[in-house]
This record gives structure tokens, C-alpha cells and sequence, in this order.
């Protein structure tokens, strides 16, 4: 009886797709550009020299290392991991490439390849450390970062941080310019659309989200689960890898400390860009922009001579705030409340 | 014989013996090798400086029993220990302690009102915490100094016959058999192994999670107020290798970080035993950067044993605890169905 | 004298409605049946009267005093107590520690186990249960077992009300419980009666509730029941109208596509062997924990065996993985059981749920052609009756119903023609219902073989070729034409052998072959 019919009683008013310029993939980001322009300004108050173009310049090559961070940060996060190993993968990558050529007189380019190698064995080695024994992420990457520091101070003997090569330094600190900007900006444009080709558009990012949002039903469906995770933890040794080199030209020497201030900024940028731990939950647009937020907070501190103390304060409650904000679930969050209110001011049901 | 080598499997099984095990050799190690042997000084030295260490992962452990992460240990150790020398340190140094520990359990409470009530994840609330603290530590004292009381530091590392420090992790071993067994600890296990069966039977979980995350507070200002003995000075940045050691301290002890199971006791030994190794490595000339990365990998090692024996443990129990009888027979009378 | 009144219960979950309008009275005294398919919105009206989940709307009144929804605590407060279909214990704590488990005894703060194991020893035998030691652990009981565990729990001490859902799912027979709910009504509980067994209910209740799409439709008095009536109201349509019909016959020489000789996993399955033709859907039947999981999810490649070997077609399978499986031959793959967590990626879109299996065919240098994806992922769900307007939404916020068929849509473009389904329509609306029974037909008239596992033994007889029965890891039935009757599956499911003439045959009509 081909006419027996059946109501279909699900349909309620969200059947409808939203546009993509009111999907959180837009707003979010959006709105923390918009913060974060909104802080500069308000810098005013603290200081005659704020907002500037170079002030706009240094927060976005400043962004540019959080952002590379991030990135790898953020898939680790993706699939319920987090990776602790960031200062000492940037130590090691930064003092591989300045000794290779400085005691070892070779050329920048070889030192580079042969740094993002070895941090990309790291990420293998932790990837597979995790993936085959389910041993805690942060665990593992933070035992690994203690290894590699070690490690790093045996390879210099201790002695004084060697100096960066040349070529690098021209790149990363700001002296060498493109297109009348600084490097590191036309760079920090690079890094934002091929992060979006590599996380939303690629096969394998989608395999990295689809193992996030649930292992056990990519396992099912016949992801190679096991690949995909270890693969994470490459590209997130690689990120830290890249940042390493980057952090070197900007610094202008190999110091051990290099990458500690910069893991705490990583982490809290994934979090604020509203990335849900272990989900697969996240958007690269909206980490991307809240990297821009959180450098440009510390720029505003560094003018206000507020001391370091006070910068970890604000980052801590930060994160805090954001995470309360974007919480997902019951749809009552706030974050979900202002979706919605620019969703029916703009129009339609 | 082959009943000796059961047993012996058997007992290695047991997280809390391999620890036992590995603490020895490790500590035997250390005695062997010490020029003059270990006299009452010695040890009376290493398990002061120990003892922070130990208390903090208690704090940890607990933690983990529920099957969440608590992150924040580090920070609270550093913020109770500045506290201890600048804010505190004008008052009665007992009246001090009190208050510290007060203070921390009052933070463990913030990090579970976030987490039970705001529902957000453990790992990022109690990060967030840990970045907070060591911030305000560092406003409160940015350079290492600070007053502490003489009386303070007499009583931990005064000189006696048994070391003091010695009593008090004796003391908490002790306190632990008996917490292990009162409705709290066995709640603790309970929410760690299926949260959900716990609150359909009536007993809160959040309640139970409020607990865990405070008492550990509580720890961990413990544990920097007998730092702030130790160091008998106040450091901001003193903190920092709290992180990893007092989850490498719970690995090395056996506990799973699945939760549900585990030990105190392992935790424990685990964290001498990261105590000692230093000592030992030290004394047979190894120093600096290789004992770093020697214990990174230990670190490693120990997480990795953990992890393989509870896989094993998994799969045994799965085969070993039948559904029924081996032989085939309902173990239910009501259950054989009479022939027609 | 009415003790609890319902009124008005409604709970949505983003798309989904599962109660629509839960309303109910319960008389002290008195055993009120309630009755429905799967889907239909029972165990959300029990988890709505438990304090397991706060409703979107209505009331709940006891003894005249309105109720605090969605507290456990205010529930048992009102005095409510609930035994649920799934199994809350804690299996490694013991079964005294289970049973006592938020009043442990205690002195000085220390739980006195010797105490605890004499007053848990008590409880037992206040309800008959001779055969369970308190001292051992819950996990190693039997099913059966535990499931008396899990309603001593609630009845003791007698609460005014008393919620049973499915309380018989795993016992060998009614007597026990029969015998303490009477005692129970006897004493002035009033007791809610949740079971799909209408025999039971017929002798059970002094009255009931019918549901259907998350409402009452409908009520039955003891000494009115109408089988037929019950159970129309249940379907919502002609009895007729049930099971959509082969669409091609079933060549019988035809090679086994699947071939499962003497598997063993641990001791869950016990030398099973079975083989499925292509375009034959072959269905098992069991009560839980037989072993029907473990058989599933190891012949998927999901979990490891102990012995035993698999073939496709005439080539052993590579069961090393999921991933594995589904390249092995013509493939296999698996519907597994909890959709949730293991079927759907609740984040992302029908879209891109649907596209896993095919997305290297989509991408071209490493990027995914987002148009190509869409309209492959649309063709597919529309052959799965899923509607476009379903593409773009999160698949965590859909139906049960809508959420299968994307699984089925996915199932269908990763090419396995070995489908191994695992209780497909659990917790799915009737009108979903017939369209995954139209999908798994066409799946084999397109030369799928089809195992088929479901806990509604009037679905297995109305969709298989033929059934097989298991009972601890073991097959012990294999019925086919005449001998699929309800009755006989069951008696076979709970370990009964072959009873020579079966009392009553308790089935939802006489299966009409729809004219398509």
C-alpha cells in the first residue's frame, strides 16, 4: 500500500540551514577581531602610543607564533589531547638549526629540513606512544619536552645560546619587509589560509575532526584511526618545529627558554577560539583571530607596565571566561544566546 | 614451587608491589654507592625535601581515583609557599598553616564549582587555575626571599632520632588504609569506575567530586607549606616541576589514570622513588642534563609499564570471571529449563 | 486512591520529540501496565518520573504534592524508586556494597564490612533471593542475577511508588517477581508496569497505558483485554501493514557470501558457525548478554577472537580491524548498537557523516570537493529516505529514526555487501521503523547478505529467512518457514528445549504480505 503515509512530526524551525555568514565558523571570529581592534583602542588610555600601525605590526608577528602553535595545539585538542611538549620541541628545533650553522657551518636550509625531521620524529614517537598504549597525552609530551630540554642542553654543553643564522633573522624579526610590511605578517596570512585548507578542506583534517567528534564510530566506519591520531602529534611537533625557527630569527639566538612563554598563549588561543576538547568541535578562523585578541591583551599590558605576574592572571581568567562562554550542550550559553540574537535580528525564522 | 612463581605473578600484578620493587632498587642503589653509607642526616635531608612531593601527588591521586585530571597542584604549592613568606609571615606560624590550608582547600572548591557545576573539563579549568596562581605568585613575590619562622622549620626538619618527615608519610600511609575504607573513599573509586551507576543508586557525584578536588586543596597547600619549611625561603617559579612530577610520582605507583583503582601507598613510593633517583645518579656522577632526560624517560617507562599491565589486567579479567560456571552449568537453579 | 498523577510530560532533543504529552494516574494499590513499541516514549516518561532528566514541560503530582522534576533526590523523596532496563551496578564492588550502597554502615567513619554483608544477607532473603552471596562481586554474577539485584534495590524498602521497566528481560520466568509485586500492591504500593511481553501485562496489571509517538493513545482495564486491540493501538496502523516483503526470491544454491566457522570469543561465544547466502537476511535472536554482541562486533573486526575463522565468500577475512573488514572481499561492515557513541559523529552534518567511507574517491590533491560530496551524500540519503532538508544539520540533534538512516546511508556507500546489524530499530519512531525494513530489503535484493540482530522478536520473524536462537554463546535453535513463531524463538532464547505444543501464540497477527 503505497499510500499509507507517515506523517513526519519531526520538522521544527531549525530544519532550515543557516547561511554561512551567520554560522559560528563566521561570527566567532569576527566577534574577536572585533574585541580584540576594541582593546587597542582602548590601550589609549594607558598609553599616547596606542593604537598605532607599528603597535598593529608587532601584535600580528607576535600572532604569528601563537598562531602556528595553535594550530598544531588546536588538533592535538581536536582529538582530546594536549600537547606539553612545546618548549622543549621549539629548544630543540631553534638550537638545532642555530648550531648547524654556527659550529657546524652549514647552510640555514639544511639546518631547517634537518630540525623539522627530528621534531617530526618526536611527533611520531609520542604519537605512537598515545595512540598504541592510551597513555594520557599530556603526560607523555610533557615527560617528552623534559627529555628533549635535557637533551638540548647536553648538545650545547651548556655553554652560551648560539646565535641565529642570518637569513632567518632577516625573515622573522621584522627587519626583512614584503610588500611594505614586515615578514612575519604576509607570513601570518600564509599560515591563516593554509591552516583553513589543511583543517576544513582537507581529507585528512577531516578525518583528524572525525576522530574527535567520536573514535569509536571512525573506527567502525573504517578510518585508519590509528594513523590519523599519530599523524596529529607530527603536525603538532612540526607546528612547534616551525615555531622554533621562526622564534630564532626573531630572537636573534638559540636560548633554552625560547618557547616557555609561548605554550601557555597556545593552549589558551584553542580554548578562547571556542575548540572543544576531545569533540570535534573547532573552527580555525575563530583561533586564528582569538591569537590576535590574546597578543593583542599582552601588547596593552606591556604598555600599562603592568609585570608578568599580571599577564598570567589575565590569561588564566581568560581562558576561564571563554570556556564559560562557549560551552555547548544545553544550548543555553551565552555564546549560543548572542548566536541566536544576531540570527533573528538578521532576519528570517 | 611453581606455587612461589604464582605468587610472584600475582604480586606483580599489583601496581603498589611493582612500586615497592622499583623504590628498593632504586634506593639500595643509592645506599650501595653513597660514600659512608646513609646515616640518619642524609635521609633525614632527602625526605624533607621529598615530603612536598609526596603530599602534593597524595592530593593528585585522589584526584585521579574519580577519573579526572587536576592540573593545578604546582600552582597551589607555589602560591601556599609565597603566601607563607610574605602575607603570613607576621602571624603565628600555626595559626599560618591553618590558614594556608584553609586557602587551598577553598581553591580545590573553585576548581570543582567550575567543573561539577559549570561543567566545563577538568584539564582546562584546572590549567587555567595553575596559570592564575603561579601569576599572582609572581605579583605577590617576584623575587625569590621572604621571612619564615624558625619554629616552622624546626618542626619539619628538626633533628630526632626518626626523621620527622619519615612520621608524617607513615602517618598519611596510615591515613590512607583507614580513609580507603570509610563511605567517602569507597564513593571516590565508585564515581571513577561508572559515574552514572553511582548517581542512579542515590549518592551525589558532584558532592563526591567536590570532595576529591578539595581535600586534594588541602594537600597541596600542605605540601608547600612544608616546602616553605624545606626551602626556608619563598619562590615564585618553585612550582614549576610540580606538573609532571607528581603524575610521573602516580605512574610510577601503579595508579591507573582511568581511575577507579589505584593506591596511595603506590603513589607514594612512587614519589620517593623520583626523589631518589637523583640522589642515586648523582652519586655514581651523573649530573645536569642527563639526569633530566634519564627522568623523562623513566617517566615514560613507568607510564608505558602502567599502561600495557592494566591492558592485560583488562583482558584477563574479561576471561577469568565467567558469566557462569567454567563447566557449562547455570550457576542460577531457576535457570535450567526443564526438558519438555 | 490516586498517588501519582503525570500530566502534560513533554521532552524534545533538539529535532527529536520523545514525549509529546505523558500523562498518567496511578492508583495505590493497583498494577498499571504500560505498554508501547520502542521509540514510543516509555522510557523517557521513566526517566522523566525518576528525576533522570528534567522535561521541557508538564507536572508531576504525588500523594497531592507537586514533585521537583529532574532531581534524583526529590524523586526518592516523593518516593518513587525505579529499577531500570539498564543495569546500574557497580560490578567490582560487591553485591552488599551495591545493594547498600548510599547507606554503607559505618562506625567512626569506617564501613564495617561484616555488618554490611549481614544486613545485605538480610535484604536478600526479605525477597526470596537464596542463591547470591553478598559477598561476591557484582560484575561476575549471571544477567539474571543481577537483574534481581537491580530490583531488590528499588523494592527494599517499599516505596509508595515502584517503577519496573523491562524487569523481566533477563529473568528465566515471572514467578518471583510476580509473587513480590502482588505482595508489594498488597501492602499499598502502587506499581508502573514497563514490558513489550503482553502475556504479562494480561496477567500482571489491573490496568494500563498504551504509548505511541511519545503519548497515551490509549487504555486497557484486566478484565477487557483485547490482545489485538492492544496492540493495533501500539502500531498505530493495520496489523497488516508490518513487514514489507522480499522483493526477489531467495536463490537457494546460491554460494554463502559469509561463512562463520566455529568462532569462539572468550567465553561469550562458544563455536558458533552459521552462513549467509546473498539477498538472505538471516536474523538471531537472544536475550541479552548471550553473546550475540561479542559475535557481531568480532566477526566485524572490532574485536579480537579467540578461534575460529571467517570467510567471505571464498577468501578468509582480514579481521584485524574495522577498517580491515570492510576491504576484505566484498566486505563487511558493521551497524553497531549504541548510535550515540559509536555510530553517528554528533557534531558534524548528515553530510559529512554520510561521506566517510567514499572521501579519498572525493578529494582531488588532498582537498575535499565540497559540491561533489554534498550530492553523493543526497543521493545516498534519499535512497534511505532521509530528507534533504536533513543534509546540513547536526546529526547529534536529529531523530534516532533520521541519525540510523544517515548510518545506513554511509553503510550503503562503503560497498560492503556483508551487513552485519545490530538491533537497527532500537529506539526509532514506527515511521522510521518501515523504511529501514525497506532499505535492509533492498540492500538484499542488491545481493547483500544481511545478519540480523534485534531484541523484537516480531521484526526478526517478519524480516529473516531464517532464525537463529542464542543462548550462552551457543546456538540453539535454527528455525526456519513454520517454525518462526514468537513463541518458539522465546521459549528457545530463555534455554527451554522444544516444547511439544506451544499454550498460546502471542503475536501481533497474522502477517499479511503487502501488496508493494
Amino acid at each position: 500500500m503505497a499510500t499509507t503515509t507517515f506523517t513526519e512530526t519531526m520538522v521544527t524551525s531549525s530544519s532550515r540551514a543557516v547561511p554561512w555568514w551567520r554560522s559560528p565558523g563566521f561570527v566567532r571570529p569576527v566577534v574577536l577581531l572585533v574585541i580584540a581592534v576594541a582593546v587597542l583602542v582602548a590601550g589609549r588610555i594607558f598609553s599616547a602610543g596606542l593604537p598605532s600601525w607599528g603597535a598593529a605590526e608587532a601584535i600580528v608577528t607576535q600572532s604569528l607564533f601563537v598562531a602556528v602553535l595553535a594550530f598544531g595545539q588546536g588538533l592535538v585538542m581536536l582529538i582530546g589531547g594536549l600537547d606539553l611538549s612545546i618548549p622543549g620541541v621549539i629548544a630543540l628545533s631553534a638550537t638545532t638549526v642555530a648550531l648547524w650553522t654556527s659550529a657546524f657551518k652549514g647552510d640555514a636550509l639544511t639546518g631547517v629540513l634537518i630540525a623539522l625531521a627530528c621534531s617530526a620524529l618526536v611527533g611520531l614517537i609520542d604519537g605512537f606512544l598515545i595512540a598504541r598504549f592510551q597513555i594520557p597525552a599530556f603526560i607523555v609530551t610533557l615527560a617528552m619536552g623534559g627529555v628533549l630540554t635535557g637533551l638540548t642542553i647536553g648538545v650545547t654543553f651548556g655553554r652560551t645560546a648560539p646565535p641565529s643564522p642570518a637569513a632567518i633573522v632577516l625573515l622573522f624579526s621584522g627587519s626583512g619587509k614584503l610588500f611594505g610590511v614586515g615578514i612575519p605578517v604576509v607570513v601570518f596570512i600564509l599560515v591563516g589560509i593554509i591552516g583553513y585548507f589543511i583543517q576544513s578542506r582537507s581529507t585528512w583534517g577531516r578525518r583528524v575532526y572525525l576522530f574527535g567528534s567520536s573514535p569509536a564510530a571512525s573506527r567502525l566506519s573504517g578510518v585508519p584511526v590509528r594513523r590519523v591520531e599519530i599523524s596529529v602529534y607530527v603536525v603538532g611537533a612540526l607546528a612547534s618545529g616551525i615555531a622554533g625557527i621562526m622564534l630564532l630569527g626573531f630572537s636573534g639566538n638559540a636560548q633554552l627558554s625560547l618557547g616557555d612563554e609561548w605554550m601557555m598563549p597556545a593552549i589558551a588561543a584553542v580554548l578562547v577560539g571556542g575548540t572543544v576538547i576531545g569533540s570535534g568541535y573547532g573552527f580555525w578562523q575563530s583561533t586564528l583571530m582569538s591569537c590576535v585578541l590574546l597578543t593583542t591583551i599582552t601588547v596593552v599590558i606591556q604598555a600599562t607596565g603592568f609585570s608578568q605576574g599580571w599577564k598570567n592572571v589575565l590569561y588564566g581568567v581568560v581562558v576561564l571566561l571563554a570556556l564559560l562562554l562557549m560551552r555547548r550542550g544545553t544550548g543555553r550559553s551565552p555564546m549560543r544566546l548572542l548566536q541566536n540574537r544576531i540570527r533573528r535580528t538578521a532576519g528570517g525564522n | 614451587m611453581s606455587s612461589a612463581w604464582g605468587f610472584l605473578g600475582k604480586a606483580f600484578r599489583n601496581g603498589t608491589f611493582r612500586a615497592a620493587v622499583v623504590f628498593a632498587i632504586f634506593m639500595i642503589a643509592w645506599a650501595s654507592k653513597q660514600l659512608g653509607g646513609l646515616n640518619v642526616f642524609l635521609i633525614n635531608s632527602w625526605i624533607v625535601l621529598s615530603l612536598p612531593l609526596v603530599i602534593a601527588s597524595i592530593g593528585v591521586t585522589l584526584v585521579i581515583f574519580t577519573r579526572q585530571f587536576d592540573l593545578s597542584a604546582a600552582g597551589v604549592v607555589t602560591f601556599t609557599n609565597v603566601l607563607m613568606v610574605t602575607w603570613l609571615s607576621e602571624i603565628n606560624v600555626w595559626l599560618a598553616v591553618i590558614i594556608a590550608i584553609v586557602v587551598g582547600v577553598a581553591i580545590g572548591a573553585l576548581n570543582a564549582t567550575f567543573i561539577v557545576l559549570g561543567r566545563l573539563p577538568a584539564i582546562a579549568v584546572t590549567l587555567a587555575t595553575l596559570i592564575i596562581l603561579n601569576g599572582l605568585a609572581l605579583v605577590i613575590l617576584p623575587t625569590p626571599g621572604g621571612r619564615v619562622s624558625n619554629e616552622l622549620i624546626d618542626a619539619v626538619t628538626g633533628p630526632l632520632a626518626i626523621p620527622r618527615g619519615l612520621v608524617l608519610i607513615v602517618l598519611l600511609a596510615l591515613a590512607w588504609v583507614v580513609f580507603r575504607r570509610t563511605r567517602l573513599g569507597i564513593y571516590l573509586f565508585a564515581v571513577g569506575q561508572d559515574e552514572e551507576a553511582v548517581r542512579l543508586s542515590g549518592v551525589s557525584v558532584a558532592a563526591v567530586r567536590f570532595a576529591s578536588f578539595s581535600i586534594a586543596g588541602g594537600l597541596y597547600a600542605l605540601a608547600g607549606v612544608v616546602l616553605t619549611a624545606a626551602i626556608q625561603s619563598g619562590d615564585a617559579s618553585i612550582g614549576s616541576s610540580y606538573l609532571l612530577q607528581t603524575f610521573a610520582a602516580i605512574a610510577i605507583g601503579g595508579t591507573a589514570f582511568t581511575g577507579g583503582s589505584g593506591s596511595v601507598i603506590g603513589t607514594i613510593l612512587g614519589a620517593l622513588t623520583l626523589t631518589v633517583i637523583p640522589k642515586f645518579l648523582f652519586v655514581i656522577g651523573i649530573s645536569g642534563w642527563v639526569q633530566q632526560v634519564f627522568t623523562g624517560v623513566l617517566i615514560i617507562a613507568a607510564v608505558l609499564v602502567g599502561a600495557i599491565s592494566t591492558r592485560t589486567e583488562n583482558r584477563r579479567k574479561r576471561v577469568a570471571a565467567p558469566t557462569q560456571s567454567p563447566g557449562g552449568e547455570p550457576k542460577d537453579p531457576a535457570l535450567v529449563g526443564g526438558e519438555a | 486512591m490516586t498517588v501519582l498523577e503525570v500530566e502534560g510530560l513533554v521532552k524534545t532533543y533538539g529535532d527529536a520529540i520523545a514525549l509529546r504529552d505523558g500523562s498518567l494516574k496511578l492508583v495505590a494499590g493497583e498494577v498499571h501496565g504500560l505498554v508501547g513499541e520502542n521509540g514510543a516514549g516509555k522510557s523517557t516518561l521513566v526517566k522523566a518520573l525518576s528525576g533522570m532528566l528534567v522535561p521541557d514541560a508538564g507536572t508531576v503530582v504525588v500523594g497531592g504534592e507537586q514533585m521537583r522534576l529532574g532531581s534524583l533526590k526529590a524523586s526518592r523523596e516523593a518516593g518513587v524508586r525505579t529499577a531500570f532496563q539498564e543495569l546500574s551496578l557497580l560490578p567490582n564492588l560487591s553485591v552488599a556494597e551495591n545493594l547498600l550502597f548510599a547507606e554503607l554502615p559505618t562506625q567512626f567513619g569506617v564501613v564495617r564490612r561484616r555488618r554490611l554483608e549481614a544486613r545485605a544477607l538480610e535484604m536478600l532473603q526479605r525477597w526470596d533471593v537464596t542463591d547470591i552471596d553478598p559477598r561476591m562481586l557484582a560484575g561476575q554474577l549471571p544477567l539474571s542475577a543481577q537483574q534481581r539485584l537491580e530490583i531488590v534495590r528499588a523494592m527494599d524498602p517499599q516505596p509508595r511508588i515502584l517503577i519496573l521497566d523491562e524487569p523481566t528481560a533477563a529473568l528465566p520466568d515471572t514467578a518471583w517477581i510476580f509473587r513480590h509485586v502482588r505482595a508489594a500492591v498488597g501492602r499499598g504500593a502502587a506499581v508502573l508496569y514497563i514490558s513489550h511481553k503482553l502475556a504479562e501485562i494480561e496477567e500482571l496489571c489491573d490496568r494500563g497505558s498504551i504509548m505511541r509517538n511519545g503519548r497515551i493513545v490509549g487504555e486497557f482495564q484486566r478484565d477487557a483485554f483485547d490482545h489485538d486491540a492492544v496492540i493495533s493501538q501500539m502500531i498505530g496502523r493495520s496489523i497488516e501493514v508490518a513487514f514489507p516483503p522480499r522483493k526477489t526470491p531467495l536463490d537457494a544454491d546460491s554460494k554463502p557470501l559469509l561463512r562463520v566457522d566455529k568462532l569462539v570469543v572468550d567465553q561469550h561465544v562458544r563455536e558458533v558457525s552459521l552462513k549467509v547466502r546473498p539477498g538472505e537476511i538471516l536474523g538471531v535472536a537472544g536475550l541479552e548478554g548471550q553473546g550475540q554482541k561479542e559475535l557481531f562486533y568480532a566477526i566485524a573486526g572490532a574485536n579480537a577472537f579467540t578461534s575460529g575463522e571467517v570467510f567471505v565468500g571464498d577468501d578468509p577475512a582480514k579481521l584485524s580491524s574495522p577498517r580491515t573488514a570492510l576491504k576484505s572481499g566484498a566486505g563487511i561492515t558493521l551497524v553497531p548498537e549504541e548510535r550515540k557513541r559509536e555510530g553517528i559523529f554528533a557534531d558534524m552534518t548528515s553530510v559529512k557523516n554520510i561521506s566517510v567511507p567514499v572521501l579519498t574517491r572525493l578529494s582531488r590533491l588532498g582537498l575535499i570537493r565540497a559540491r561533489r560530496e554534498r550530492a553523493i551524500a543526497q543521493k545516498a540519503g534519499r535512497e534511505n529516505y532521509l530528507r534533504d532538508d536533513y543534509l546540513a544539520k547536526d546529526v547529534g540533534r536529529l531523530s534516532g529514526g533520521n541519525q540510523q538512516k544517515t548510518i545506513l546511508a554511509r553503510t550503503a556507500l562503503s560497498g560492503a555487501k556483508v551487513l552485519l546489524m545490530f538491533d537497527p530499530t532500537r529506539g526509532i519512531d514506527p515511521a522510521a521503523k518501515l523504511e529501514v525494513y525497506r532499505t535492509l530489503r533492498s540492500s538484499a535484493a542488491d545481493g547483500a547478505a544481511i545478519l540480523l540482530y534485534s531484541t523484537e522478536i516480531p521484526e526478526l520473524i517478519g524480516m529473516s529467512d531464517r532464525i537463529l536462537v542464542l543462548y550462552r554463546g551457543e546456538i540453539v535453535a535454527d528455525l526456519e518457514g513454520d517454525e518462526m513463531r514468537e513463541e518458539r524463538v522465546m521459549s528457545a532464547a530463555v534455554g527451554r528445549r522444544p516444547a511439544p505444543q506451544a499454550s498460546r501464540d502471542i503475536h501481533p497477527g497474522e502477517h499479511t504480505e503487502v501488496a508493494q
